[in-house]
């Protein structure tokens, strides 16, 4: 049997069982398993690296600098020795909540990258209810946390982690609410066409630039989004569940070795995937001012294909990339800075400030709305000084 | 539609079965010597006293009753607020007739907050009232010194 | 049989399962985790049946709040491991006649439609119409669910202010006690 009959004989079954044939399958395996696999997982990585070093800069001092040039391989050094350390249980720990306990953080965290647009061209499953997808797996690290902290018959972990699974799911409310406004301004909850929306306003068409700078209510949620943000990933100033100066280690205190580092990937991937929706919903993605990516036409071809999405794809995801790693920038800066919340205050802060700020950012977005059809205030700009 | 969900149940399914399979493979190079002091749970050096469960304290199961009340609002308004939009191009009551229901809708939960936050049943701290006790213990003793 | 029936299928096995565990485990918290396993496979059950909406809504409301709720109840409890349920047989009998009456029901009328009506539709997106169903026919529906859940709210933290009240009065007496002391 040669290859092409192997491989028409393997369409047929894959048509047959999915619906759709080899490329399709193949497809929607190894975007899964590039997208978290081999961007996720190592950026996850190499963040704990960049931490340190930020942390040292923030600090004066030097920070990981043997392990490879500049210290770059210390986060290898670091997963081969978690990897390689002793899984201890506690002998009264729950055994089979204790094991699945992390699948549904990195459940959580890592599948939620599907609805991630990085370029036009490149989103793992353009769902119709993008941002609502994201928030449905955002819930369930809730959960694992809760589950894992419970599961290790410790009372630092069972405070932790009904801590951590008391400030995650209030704070779900600020961030529901801004990623609504968000919806309400758009009219969409697909991540690839709220993206698309925030194109540089041009005369006909249907860009409003950045949604961040609509208009004054989606400012102001734009910072509760990510205040609530840092709130679900347990970063400072709220690390409250994983305190490490008032609860030993918080809800991971039993977790040793690669389960503690599945845990603490996570929570950087869950940092990062925020940081990503954040830039989706609010910074414009993948556009950039004044220019129109989607038409950038370099001319270039092999052959008779042209490599036009290619090469927008890449600038694409640049311009994304830049944005996230920003976000995560400052995400880190304010963990070596801030100090951290204590749980009541953590309580108030969402209850009696952030929700009813957001309840009338929402009201105010929406009227504005309705006003201004939709229009952003760059536009209305544009308009008046007849730009446009 | 199906295959953009199949795309993004894929990605969830790798990620869950991603621990079970990475503790499997670290478990052929990983060293395992129970010992008592391992298997114990851990509290600071001291033996562990007094059982790992605590006692009921209502203001976590508080905090999520009033969640799961605001997160159904969350997510119902979602498919409401979608329509915003599409409404306003319509043109004539419907923007209207969206912008009243939704907004109805999320002030109704929000005269429930407000009625929480003026009676005191969203504080983290009930008032000190919780601590009273603790107080005039305190005040006893020194009562009884300076006495 | 393609994959999305096997899908279906495992969708259905392990919800079973999951109702299963949940109702007839001793253990009360393994009762809960089992119901986690039930949810989940009716969220997969409503995505491959095209609710997409429906299948998120299953998981932001269901699993990452009423099941927090439920795993709050049962983790604060005292003593959760000492507690065995279904120590009797007595217990089964009331339960077993009414599931077994609604089970006759259901699969009566199940038998009854005509379900042979070709392949599965092409899905649409369900959202819009969602929405243009909650503010045209059943507005008034929505603004009743508002109430019901404000109903919820405010029960619930009436519920939960008796315990402080009495720590408060406790303390009251406390007080009064100790002036009582003083003046005598």
């Amino acid at each position: 049997m040669s290859l092409a009959e192997f491989l028409s004989g393997l369409n047929t079954i894959l048509n047959h069982l999915f619906g759709t044939g080899l490329p399709m399958f193949v497809f929607s395996l190894l975007s899964a398993v590039i997208v978290i696999l081999l961007f996720v997982m190592p950026l996850g990585g190499v963040s704990t690296y960049i931490e340190r070093k930020i942390a040292a800069d923030f600090q004066e001092r030097i920070g990981p600098n043997r392990v490879g040039p500049l210290g770059i391989l210390q986060f290898m050094a670091d997963g081969l020795k978690m990897f390689l350390k002793e899984d201890t249980m506690p002998r009264n720990a729950d055994r089979m909540v204790y094991n699945i306990a992390p699948s549904f953080v990195t459940a959580g965290s890592f599948g939620a990258f599907a609805v991630v647009p990085f370029s036009a061209y490149i989103i793992g499953a353009d769902l119709n209810i993008g941002v609502f997808f994201a928030m449905a797996l955002g819930s369930l690290v809730s959960l694992g946390v809760l589950l894992g902290a419970w599961s290790s018959d410790n009372k630092w972990s069972l405070l932790g982690g009904m801590r951590g699974a008391a400030q995650m799911v209030s704070y779900e409310i600020p961030l529901g609410l801004a990623v609504l406004s968000v919806v309400t301004i758009c009219g969409s909850m697909s991540m690839h066409q709220l993206v698309g929306m925030q194109a540089w306003p041009t005369a006909g068409g249907e860009g409003h630039f950045w949604n961040v700078f609509h208009n004054p209510f989606m400012f102001v949620n734009f910072f509760i989004f990510f205040i609530a943000a840092l709130a679900e990933c347990n970063r400072v100033p709220f690390d409250l569940p994983e305190a490490e100066s008032e609860l030993v280690s918080g809800f991971n205190t039993e977790f040793s070795g690669m389960r503690f580092g599945l845990y603490a990937l996570s929570e950087f991937a869950d940092v990062i995937l925020f940081a990503c929706i954040a830039t989706a919903i609010f910074l414009g993605g993948w556009h950039l001012p004044f220019f129109d990516l989607q038409n950038l036409n370099l001319g270039l071809t092999i052959g008779e294909m042209s490599l036009n999405p290619l090469i927008q794809s890449l600038v694409m995801i640049g311009v994304f990339l830049t944005k996230v790693a920003l976000l995560v920038f400052i995400v880190m800066w304010l963990r070596w800075t801030l100090p951290r919340l204590r749980v009541d205050q953590l309580m108030n802060l969402c209850w009696k400030y952030l929700i009813p700020i957001s309840f009338f950012n929402l009201i105010g977005a929406a009227v504005w709305t309705w006003v201004f059809e939709g229009q952003s205030l760059l536009q209305l700009v544009g308009k008046v000084l007849g730009v446009y | 539609m199906l295959q953009e969900f199949g795309n993004a149940l894929s990605f969830i399914i790798l990620a869950a079965i991603l621990p079970p399979v990475i503790l499997i493979l670290g478990s052929f190079f990983r060293p395992s010597f129970p010992h008592e002091g391992k298997l114990t749970s851990y509290e600071c050096g001291e033996l562990p006293e007094g059982s790992a469960y605590i006692m009921f304290n209502n203001r976590f199961y508080l905090v999520a009753i009033v969640f799961l009340v605001f997160d159904v609002e969350v997510a119902l308004l979602f498919p409401v607020l979608l329509l915003f939009r599409e409404a306003i191009e319509i043109g004539g009551p419907s923007a209207l007739q969206v912008f009243s229901l939704a907004f109805a809708f999320l002030g109704v939960l929000f005269v429930g907050l407000v009625y929480e936050w003026k009676t005191g049943d969203i504080d983290w701290v009930k008032d000190a009232s919780d601590r009273r006790d603790v107080l005039l213990s305190h005040e006893q003793q020194a009562d009884g010194r300076a006495s | 049989m393609t994959i999305a029936d096997i899908f279906v299928g495992a969708c259905f096995i392990l919800g079973a399962f999951g109702a299963f565990f949940t109702a007839f485990h001793p253990n009360i918290l393994y009762a809960a985790i089992s119901l986690i396993l039930s949810l989940l496979s009716v969220a997969g059950l409503y995505g491959a049946l095209g609710a997409d909406f429906l299948a998120a809504a299953q998981l932001i409301i269901y699993i990452g709040g009423i099941l927090i709720v439920i795993l709050f109840a049962v983790m604060m409890s005292e003593d959760i491991y000492k507690k065995r349920f279904f120590e009797g047989a007595k217990k089964y009998i009331w339960p077993t006649i009414f599931s077994g009456i609604v089970f006759v029901t259901l699969t009566r009328v199940m038998m009854q439609v005509d379900w042979s009506n070709g392949s599965t539709p092409d899905f649409e997106p369900t959202s819009r119409a969602m929405g243009w169903a909650l503010v045209g026919p059943y507005a008034v529906t929505f603004q009743y669910v508002a109430i019901i859940l404000l109903f919820g709210l405010i029960g619930a933290v009436i519920i939960a202010r008796p315990a402080i009240k009495m720590k408060q009065r406790a303390a009251e007496i406390a007080v009064e006690d100790n002036t009582e002391e003083k003046d005598a």
